[in-house]
């Protein structure tokens, strides 16, 4: 198979999608670590930029690899995923309270971003090997203990936020797998029945994020502040926006983290409503063309591949969104493409090179 | 390609998963349109609120606080100007720890933690208002606060116009002092925290005259309240100046005189009711009292036994003693009991029902007419004519004279004084009342500034004015409130007070200077202590008077000892800027 051939064979509005929301990314991280670069001199965008051509390459690297191989050495990465969470945990920097990062060189590596792409193998792996057994609770409880041990490893950083993102994937995993509807009932009433179990482990900082979701004027010089000057920024980018590099929640430090969680408040403020909906819209292209391509996919792995992959993208863009916008709890999940961070855009790349390479090989039955 | 499931079996499942794969997919999508209908909602439908809000975040108006209006003397003399201070401030709202903060900026500065940590938490309940720690920072301090200013987060230096008493204590109790306005104060008149009030004197009094108008910045902030760039500017402008009627040589010889003496004195022209002088004794120096005020200065003026912060003149009442006898004589004189030469005996003690009443001369002083009476201050003459002409019609020409009324001098919390009115028909009044009130004892109190009113009435033919401190602040005319010829029968007595051997008051005479007058002591017992409230109250020159002096000293020998040297002071100073009179 040449590497001609497979350009050919690529999902071209995929392709399009992905590569509109990396220049898109590229610009709103510029304008959104501008101050930052100013005052500290980090030059984020160019780091970002170092981390695109290094994400292209694993995208085309991956694309070239037939998903069956990979699937197949699943287990090794999940393994090698593993020993990165613990090192993380041992040897990682410790910022803003949690360790997330290892360094490495010049640049930093979040081992919980590699983690989503490793798990998805595994699981799908483990789903298509076992698939006799769908119907009966081992599955489950199997699938459940294969994104158990990493997911307490990256709780214990603590990252909350991808840890949360494992939940409905799995899910949507499991049940297009063929889970019994009545298993689903079953978990939606266990995790609501464990809900007040999990709260009473949640640290103080995640409670009281809870509670400004719930109540974010409550206190808004204190938890409440991020979300409150988050859609302040976006409401006042009105329809057509400040302009790049003009707004003034965002250029004024209003806006905490703002160059990663709370990267779209300063695509809502600097480009309108109009930037926004062109950016969401983007967002839906990428996640139609996924399930598009987990449909027309050759075989179950692939199907099921193509879904995790998508519904996991998915939930990040829509949860980082809808918190930017007050839709959802503050929870630390990056928006892909747009929020800076080497390893999640090298995650999201190596998933969108998954998809390709799925889509590629439909025709092969 | 090998697969786990057979291909029949497959395609089957392909129908299956798909549905569920839709399912999800549809999830999605609704999640999408509700993203997007949201979007919507906050950057299309309520795109000025969240503007506003935008707006609101970024600018601030910074306060340029007015310089207030500056205040001359009736030359033209500048007497309280403005001056740029460098004051070192804490923004109470950007500090992370208090103890931290203080020590650092005690370390920095010679304030104390204590005073550090008590001025922030007296301006707590304002804390976005810069308070002022410390003010005139000398430059090795402004080096100290710019150097470390980062590392100590709400500390901050600025420049603010702060009033300048150029002659400290000599005016203090006309003009008063300043300082930031308190919690209760916010609501009359229209000030901000932080705002520069008149707390005093004729800084209170004129206050929104001499505050002039703030100006103000609008600065566009980063989100730590940082200016990032200006945007308008409104220019403050001054105060309204003020033309004082007061004459500091004047005021200086009043002043000089009244040196360690608790007392006061005013010094009026009795042609115009212009206040040419006007002080209680000790006085106090108004720069101390500037924010940020030192607790122990502040301290110490307010519990001072002197009371330095009392302007006696007007806020000072005592009873009159013989200055008294002026009102008893004319009320006497008007009702026709008494002329010009009736003749009273007297034997130094005047006996009412038992109780014995007693003249200043043991011996007595024989017969004596009214002008006699008054020159040596005879007691038993005006005991005599006292109870004959009843505390009634005393009362009631007391009162013509403003006694017991404000004089409506435009200063804080004159006082009124008190004239036995009400109280002379109802039981509590007794005939020894009346004896006591024919010498300006007992039931009567004055003030200063009335005496010096009284004096210019009697001075100018009968007139009162009102007394003012502003240039051309005249208001009325005034009113005659006795008839010339009795008045002057009194002026007679006297002038014969200050010019004759045995005239009680002789230590006022000024060589060259026509000056006529009345003394007057009252012994006081108050809490087992003996005190002589001392008076003097003069005109000169006595043939056409173009200045009256009233004088009280509270612990003198006696009037003539103790109050009238200070006229003669005063009337000296006059003079020596009036040569051709």
């Amino acid at each position: 198979m040449n590497v001609f051939k497979n350009v050919k064979k690529l999902d071209y509005l995929l392709l399009t999608s992905m590569i509109l929301l990396m220049i898109a990314g590229w610009f709103i991280m510029y304008s959104a670590s501008y101050q930052e670069h100013m005052s500290t001199g980090v030059d984020y965008a160019k780091k970002q930029f170092v981390w695109m051509m290094i994400a292209l390459v694993i995208f085309f690297v991956i694309v070239c690899i037939d998903y069956h191989f990979l699937l197949n050495i699943s287990f090794i990465i999940y393994g090698v995923i593993l020993v990165l969470l613990f090192l993380v945990l041992v040897l990682g920097d410790k910022r803003f309270g949690a360790r997330r990062w290892i360094g490495i060189g010049g640049f930093t590596l979040q081992p919980s971003e590699l983690a989503k792409f490793g798990v998805i193998l595994a699981v799908v792996k483990y789903l298509v090997w076992d698939i006799e057994n769908r119907f009966k609770l081992k599955y489950i409880i199997i699938c459940g203990i294969i994104v158990g041990i990493p997911s307490i490893l990256i709780f214990k950083q603590p990252d909350l936020g991808t840890m949360l993102t494992f939940v409905p994937t799995i899910c949507a995993m499991l049940f297009a797998a063929g889970m019994r509807w009545r298993y689903i009932i079953i978990a939606w009433a266990l995790s609501i029945a464990s809900a007040p179990f999990l709260w009473a482990h949640l640290r103080p900082y995640q409670k009281k994020r809870v509670f400004t979701f719930l109540y974010p004027e409550h206190d808004p010089f204190g938890s409440g502040y991020s979300v409150i000057q988050s859609k302040i920024a976006v409401g006042s980018g009105g329809i057509l926006g400040k302009g790049w590099l003009g707004g003034t929640q965002n250029q004024l430090n209003f806006i905490p983290e703002r160059h990663t969680d709370f990267i779209f408040s300063v695509v809502g403020e600097e480009w309108g409503f109009v930037g926004s909906l062109a950016l969401v819209t983007l967002f839906f292209m990428v996640i139609s063309a996924g399930f598009n391509i987990a449909h027309k996919a050759p075989d179950v792995s692939g199907k099921i591949l193509a879904l995790g992959i998508t519904t996991i993208f998915g939930f990040q863009v829509s949860v980082n969104i809808g918190m930017t916008i007050g839709l959802l709890p503050v929870t630390g999940i990056p928006l892909p493409f747009i929020s800076y961070g080497g390893t999640s855009l090298l995650a999201t790349m190596a998933m969108m090179g998954l998809l390709q390479n799925i889509y590629m090989r439909r025709f092969m039955f | 390609m090998h697969c786990t499931l057979c291909t029949a079996n497959y395609r089957a499942e392909r129908g299956f998963m798909d549905l569920r794969i839709r399912l999800i997919f549809t999830l999605f999508s609704v999640w999408f349109i509700i993203i997007s209908g949201k979007l919507w909602l906050m950057q299309v439908l309520h795109k000025t609120v969240y503007t506003e809000m935008s707006v609101r975040n970024r600018t601030r108006e910074v306060d340029i606080p007015s310089a207030r209006g500056r205040i001359y003397d009736r030359e033209g003399r500048v007497l309280v100007d403005n001056k740029a201070a460098t004051q070192l401030v804490a923004v109470i709202d950007e500090i992370e720890n208090r103890k931290e903060f203080a020590s650092e900026v005690s370390s920095i500065t010679n304030l104390s933690v204590e005073y550090i940590l008590k001025k922030i938490k007296e301006n707590l309940y304002k804390p976005f208002v810069p308070a002022v720690l410390a003010s005139d920072l000398n430059e090795e301090t402004l080096m100290k606060v710019a150097e470390s200013r980062w590392r100590v987060p709400g500390l901050a230096i600025q420049i603010a116009p702060v009033r300048d008493y150029l002659f400290g204590e000599t005016f203090a109790h006309i003009i008063g002092y300043v300082g930031e306005v308190g919690k209760g104060e916010l609501n009359d008149g229209g000030y901000n925290w932080g705002d520069i009030v008149g707390r005093t004197g004729l800084e209170k009094q004129y206050d929104k005259e001499l505050r002039g108008e703030k100006g103000y910045k609008e600065v566009q902030v980063d989100y730590k309240g940082n200016v990032d760039t200006i945007l308008n500017v409104v220019e403050p402008k001054i105060g309204n100046s003020l033309y004082l009627t007061i004459d500091m040589d004047l005021q200086n010889a009043l002043l000089n005189a009244l040196k360690g003496h608790n007392g006061a004195g005013v010094v009026m022209n009795p042609n115009t009711g212009e206040v040419l002088a006007l002080t209680g004794s000790p006085s106090y120096d108004p720069n101390l009292l500037k924010s940020p005020v030192k607790p122990e200065v502040a301290n110490k003026l307010f519990t001072d036994k002197n009371r330095p912060m009392v302007n006696r003149a007007v806020n000072g009442v005592y009873p009159p003693g013989s200055i008294f006898k002026i009102i008893v004589a004319l009320a006497a004189l008007e009702s026709g009991i008494i002329n010009k030469d009736s003749l009273f005996c007297c034997d130094g003690k005047f006996d009412l029902g038992g109780t014995e009443f007693k003249c200043s001369e043991k011996k007595g002083h024989g017969w004596v007419d009214l002008s006699t009476a008054i020159k040596k201050s005879c007691n038993l003459y005006f005991y005599q004519i006292g109870v004959k002409v009843g505390p009634e019609k005393i009362s009631d020409m007391a009162r013509r004279f403003g006694l017991g009324e404000s004089t409506g001098i435009k200063l804080p919390g004159e006082k009124k004084g008190l004239i036995p009115i009400k109280i002379i028909n109802s039981k509590k009044w007794y005939p020894g009342d009346t004896v006591s009130l024919s010498i300006g004892q007992g039931k009567i109190l004055v003030t200063a500034m009335q005496m010096a009113v009284l004096a210019s009435a009697i001075a100018n033919g009968g007139t009162i004015y009102r007394p003012y401190l502003l240039m051309g602040d005249e208001t009325n005319l005034g009113a005659v409130v006795v008839d010339k010829k009795y008045i002057d029968i009194v002026k007679e007595g006297l002038y014969r007070v200050v010019n004759e051997p045995e005239g009680t008051g002789v230590k006022a005479a000024v060589e060259g200077l026509r000056v006529a007058g009345k003394t007057g002591t009252v012994e006081l017992v108050e809490g087992g202590k003996k005190r002589d409230i001392c008076w003097f109250v003069g005109y000169a020159p006595a043939d056409n008077p173009q200045i009256t002096a009233a004088v009280v000293i509270e612990d003198g020998a006696s009037g003539g000892v103790s109050a009238a040297p200070v006229v003669q002071e005063v009337f000296k100073a006059w003079k020596d800027k009036n040569e051709c009179f």
